[in-house]
């Protein structure tokens, strides 16, 4: 194959639409407004159809129906007891500022979208819905506390046993709307989810002009070959991407060193080598910017753990 | 005696060419300045120059005597010597922004202060962003939110921590935080917990009741805590941002140092800026919004453009108002309102619909023409001022109170009491010069008890001027630099005579030359366009003429069909022969500029009656009070003349004949003797002569205005019967001087063909229309025999006798 050929290969095979559905899990909580608006950004950019589902949480109907269960309200400070209906209602009501909210970020940025509600534990719930899409999108923490930087129940099972990719979201503490796009950074490497990786990132770049900063790991047989493989694949669209070569000392700082570069989106393939046999729970955890994990094939759902 | 028919020359006093030496106008220095006006001119130049109050000036005069021009001109040209006037600008006052600043700055620097905030906005919108985006801003503001956020999240986690020691679960629900009894990490369910142990129920409540106490305690504590947050937020705010502002601020106040409330005013500006950055934060996200939309080539996604537009509604309040820009002014401004509503003169506020209401603000302000012509002069039309309501009320409070208060009519008259601007009021130091008719200015005067108080300075424009010698020369100068000024070709100066001649016909005076120049201007358009047609380069008597002639031409329709009435005996009006108790007399029709002579019949009857004169014009109140007051001195006239010794003893009736409209004015008078007098003497009256003239009770006749109209109107209806030589009209012999008649006229006088007689008093009248002697008493106190006095006083006795007889023969049947 002619260098020429490779390009228009490559240029065919990123266009290719790789991503047909996407799905944002919805509650009230503040990560998951954000996930909802990053999602609809998504889904324009990517010109996929998206999916809401909110899913009135089995525990928390469980729990309005104890008698001995207190909330306080927060605005008003006042202490009184649950209960199901209340609880029920509560939750409609939330759906319904759900879908009204996707209707109206799907209608601003011309995108497909539908909306459907199910009861149950929330990870299983979406978990199973996620076998259908392309891209899962979930907040970052739960509703149990401590939040600061911990990765939530929902995310955390869907980041071990989603079939798709999984965009954690997390909201920022300050958003600057005004700011120009923000680069995004993509973990590139030998393994085939670091290739899904490196074409999906270059496809939300080029659809924002976002910068893209590529990290490869520095390795003295794959470093310059990943290098000149990303270059050629990315230049063929006219990106220009800043390569960042991480040797074995920095990767062990991947956390801080994302944080640096002060990125939109960080999109990391679960076998990256940059992971250095952390989990990768455990380097989402502490990200304080939403990530996107590029999960390898399906796996079988019936041997996932789901916690609930 | 009878006197003779006047000569051609005392028909039109001709303007000799040797009065004019010149070729053509060309040749001729054009006037400058006010021809005829000195009366005028000395009071425009006192009134211009006294600077006290109330010498505002009333320019009053004729329609077309240029008053308004020469006034214009005369200003513009003495205020080219004076001080240009400062420059106003309207400010935003920041302490209370209903009401706004009003600061003056000399000519040029109030559009410079404006550039010059404009600039510091543009450059403020880009710097206080980027301040804002710096990394060290961001660094900071993130560390004061995540601050706040771990402070609330580390007392959360705490009682989460101490709960979940007690196995109860701290959750966030939709309706706030719940504390839940769990077991191994998870909330238990309702089975779960109905199966324990009643103690085990109770010691959860217990637990749960206080867990809750510390959870509403905590918080108790986020709105302090978020307080603290957003004023630790507000400072660095301001800290950013004064940083941003204040070097530029500095420069401003620097620059305008020697205005203490620019620097005032700069000084609230910066400190709004640092309480506002929010407002220039979001018009700079509204425009990189519109910038990445732009980039990444999505037109169609639609964005909020409310943010955009607050924000720009916002960032209005830093703008200037340049309510009076003086900058390019030569001297003091001379201002012609011309429209002179209460808002053109003294300003007023605009509104903006916005969300569907309407609003303003200091930007909305706009200036009056009191404001634009302040330190200088300001003319106005007095009818356009007086028929616009409270026009006139607003520019006298502003004259009396020497300052500009801008306010809607509403709130002048408390009519609405909605909040809106109170713009401060503004000093005023104008001269205002109202220009009006002549009946305007003394009815003002009369009815306005304020109006002398504050239009001090009459400044009288006369309609005509002396046509002597010099006026003659000065007036041909007039017309070279009318021609000049209207770009018309050079009239020869036989065209000039015949101009001039033209103009005195306009004054009705052949000693005067009118000073109404909208006519004689008219006239010398159409006569060069007339010489344009002709191919002539320069304009000639006969283009003159023949601008005179069509102008007539086309302003006469009526008057041709008044004539047709006429000759086709439709009215009657006879041209020969010899009738008793009837007359024509002349009567003139003004339409507008154009007016004509129209002869109407005049018919007396009289029998015996109680001395009353009957007009049965006033009868039937078609009849003015003027002539009311003629025919009513017919009866003093009857009464001294003949009745001496005796009762007047009459009953006479006077008729317009065919008179359908009004009728009034006493010119009348002579004509309504005559018929009278030839009712009672039983002598015919002369059908081919019509008169025209005023009588007073001693039988003089008197001048009466439209003598040379009424003259042509009797011409053309004997020129159209076929002149006989014998035709002509009677008229005041002080109207002599008044003549200037047509030249088909004067020709048809010239060759005896019509007649033209001056008559000074009845008897005169009588015998030419008679052709018998008046006659005067003789020693015996009788007048002569056959004599037309004779014959009345006689008739006027045997009433007498006969109502005598006539009463003793009632008086004898009752008794």
């Amino acid at each position: 194959m002619t260098p020429e050929q490779e390009q228009q290969a490559a240029q065919d095979d990123l266009h290719a639409p790789e991503v047909y559905r996407i799905l944002v899990a919805l509650d009230a909580t503040e990560d998951s407004l954000a996930s909802l608006d990053m999602a609809t950004r998504m889904a324009a950019k990517l010109r996929a159809e998206l999916e809401g589902l909110f899913v009135e949480d089995i525990n928390l109907l469980r729990m309005a129906d104890l008698p001995c269960t207190r909330v306080v309200s927060v605005a008003t400070t006042s202490g009184q007891g649950m209960s199901l209906p209340s609880m029920e209602r509560e939750l409609r009501r939330q759906a319904r500022v759900a879908r009204d909210t996707l209707a109206m970020n799907a209608e601003r940025y011309a995108v497909r979208w539908s909306f459907r509600t199910a009861r149950g534990a929330m990870a299983s719930e979406i978990l199973s819905a996620a076998s259908e899409a392309d891209i899962v999108i979930v907040g970052k923490s739960d509703r149990a506390y401590p939040q600061r930087l911990r990765l939530g129940a929902t995310a955390r099972t869907l980041s071990a046993h989603s079939p798709s990719a999984v965009l954690i979201a997390h909201h920022r503490f300050v958003t600057t709307d005004y700011s120009p796009p923000g680069a995004i950074l993509v973990a590139y490497d030998d393994t085939e989810t670091g290739d899904r990786g490196l074409r999906l990132a270059a496809r939300l770049a080029l659809s924002e002009r976002h910068p893209l900063t590529v990290l490869i790991p520095d390795s003295k047989r794959a470093g310059q070959r990943l290098k000149d493989s990303a270059e050629t694949l990315l230049n063929a669209f006219g990106l220009q991407p800043r390569i960042r070569m991480i040797d074995r000392g920095e990767s062990s700082r991947l956390v801080e060193m994302v944080h640096a570069e002060h990125g939109e989106l960080f999109v990391l393939g679960c076998e990256s080598p940059l992971l250095r046999g952390k989990t990768t729970d455990k380097v989402v955890e502490s990200l304080e910017v939403p990530v996107l994990l590029i999960r390898p094939s399906p796996v079988d759902l019936d041997q996932a753990e789901i916690r609930g | 005696m009878a006197p003779r028919p006047l000569s051609k020359n005392a028909l039109y006093t001709r303007c000799r060419t040797s009065e004019l030496p010149f070729r053509t106008t060309a040749d001729l220095t054009p006037h400058v300045g006010v021809l005829g006006q000195e009366r005028a001119v000395e009071a425009l130049h006192f009134g211009t120059r006294i600077k006290r109050d109330g010498y505002n000036l009333f320019v009053h005069g004729a329609q077309g005597t240029g008053r308004h021009t020469t006034v214009r001109e005369y200003l513009e040209r003495a205020a080219q010597d004076q001080p240009v006037p400062n420059d106003w600008c309207v400010l935003n006052n920041f302490e209370d922004a209903q009401k706004p600043l009003a600061v003056e700055l000399p000519p040029g620097r109030g559009s410079e202060l404006r550039e010059d905030m404009t600039n510091l906005i543009e450059e403020l919108k880009t710097a206080i962003p980027a301040a804002f985006d710096s990394e060290d801003y961001r660094a900071r503001r993130q560390a004061i939110d995540q601050e706040f956020k771990e402070k609330q999240e580390h007392a959360f986690e705490e009682l989460a921590e101490k709960a979940k020691k007690k196995s109860v679960a701290l959750v966030r629900t939709p309706v706030g935080l719940a504390l839940a009894p769990m077991k191994d990490g998870e909330v238990i369910s309702p089975e779960v917990f109905q199966r324990l142990k009643v103690e085990e129920r109770q010691q959860f409540e217990s637990e749960i009741e206080s867990l809750q106490q510390e959870l509403q305690a905590t918080v108790r504590q986020i709105p302090e805590w978020d307080k603290d947050r957003r004023n630790q937020i507000r400072d660095l705010n301001r800290d950013v941002s004064a940083f941003a502002v204040g070097h530029m601020i500095e420069a401003l106040k620097e620059r305008y140092g020697e205005f203490s409330r620019i620097v005032s005013y700069l000084e609230a500006v910066s400190s709004d800026i640092t309480d506002n950055v929010d407002v220039f934060l979001a018009d700079h996200q509204a425009q990189m919004q519109a910038q990445m939309q732009a980039q990444t080539g999505q037109p169609g996604m639609p964005g909020n453009p409310l943010p955009q537009l607050q924000a720009s509604m916002a960032l209005r309040r830093y703008e200037i108002n340049l309510l009076v820009d003086n900058s390019s002014n030569g001297g003091a401004p001379v201002i012609y309102e011309d429209n002179p509503t209460f808002a053109n003169l003294i300003g007023r506020v605009e509104h903006i619909a916005e969300m569907g209401a309407l609003v303003t603000d200091f930007g909305l302000i706009r200036s009056g023409a009191l404001h634009r012509a302040n330190g200088g002069y300001l003319i106005v039309d007095a009818v356009k001022l007086l028929i616009q309501p409270y026009a006139y009320e607003g520019l006298k409070r502003a004259l009396d109170s020497r300052m500009v208060r801008i306010e809607s009519l509403g709130q002048a008259l408390s009519l609405v009491s909605t909040v809106s601007l109170e713009p401060e009021p503004i000093p005023l130091d104008v001269k205002v010069i109202l220009t009006g008719e002549p009946r305007i200015y003394y009815l003002l005067s009369n009815l306005d008890p304020e109006f002398n108080d504050l239009f001090k300075v009459s400044v009288d424009y006369g309609g005509d001027m002396d046509r002597s010698e010099t006026g003659i020369l000065a007036y041909a100068r007039l017309i070279a630099a009318l021609a000049s000024k209207e770009e018309l070709r050079a009239f020869d100066r036989r065209a000039v005579a015949r101009l001039i001649e033209h103009s005195a016909r306009i004054s009705d005076d052949s000693e005067k030359l009118s000073l109404r120049m909208g006519r004689v201007t008219d006239v010398m358009r159409e006569a060069d366009f007339w010489a344009a047609e002709n191919q002539r380069n320069v304009v000639s008597p006969a283009d003159v003429q023949q601008a005179i002639d069509t102008r007539v031409r086309r302003a006469d329709r009526l008057r041709e069909r008044s004539q047709e009435q006429i000759t086709r005996g439709t009215v009657l009006i006879d041209t020969e022969g010899a009738q008793v108790g009837q007359i024509n007399g002349l009567a003139v029709i003004s339409l507008g500029e154009f007016s004509f002579g129209r002869p109407g019949r005049i018919t007396a009857r009289v029998r015996m009656g109680r001395g009353q004169v009957l007009d049965i014009e006033r009868e039937v109140e078609l009849g003015g009070p003027l002539h009311s007051k003629g025919v009513l001195i017919l009866s003093g006239f009857l009464s001294a003349r003949y009745a001496l010794d005796r009762p007047l003893s009459l009953s006479a009736s006077l008729v317009f004949e065919q008179s359908y409209g009004g009728i009034d004015g006493d010119s009348a008078s002579s004509a309504e003797l005559y018929a009278l007098l030839s009712a009672l003497s039983g002598l015919p009256l002369e059908q081919s002569l019509a008169v025209t003239g005023s009588v007073n009770q001693k039988g003089e006749v008197q001048a009466i205005g439209g003598v040379n109209e009424k003259i042509e109107g009797f011409f053309d209806i004997c020129q159209e019967r076929g002149l006989t030589g014998n035709q002509g009209v009677l008229i005041p012999a002080s109207n002599t001087k008044h003549l200037m008649l047509r030249h088909d006229v004067v020709d048809a006088c010239a060759s005896g063909k019509f007649r033209v007689f001056p008559v000074s008093t009845i008897d005169e009248g009588m015998e030419i229309l008679t052709g018998r002697r008046a006659g005067t008493r003789g020693k015996n106190g009788r007048f002569g025999a056959n004599t037309i006095n004779r014959l009345v006083e006689d008739r006027l006795r045997a009433l007498a006798d006969d109502l005598r007889e006539f009463s003793r023969g009632v008086r004898e049947n009752n008794q």
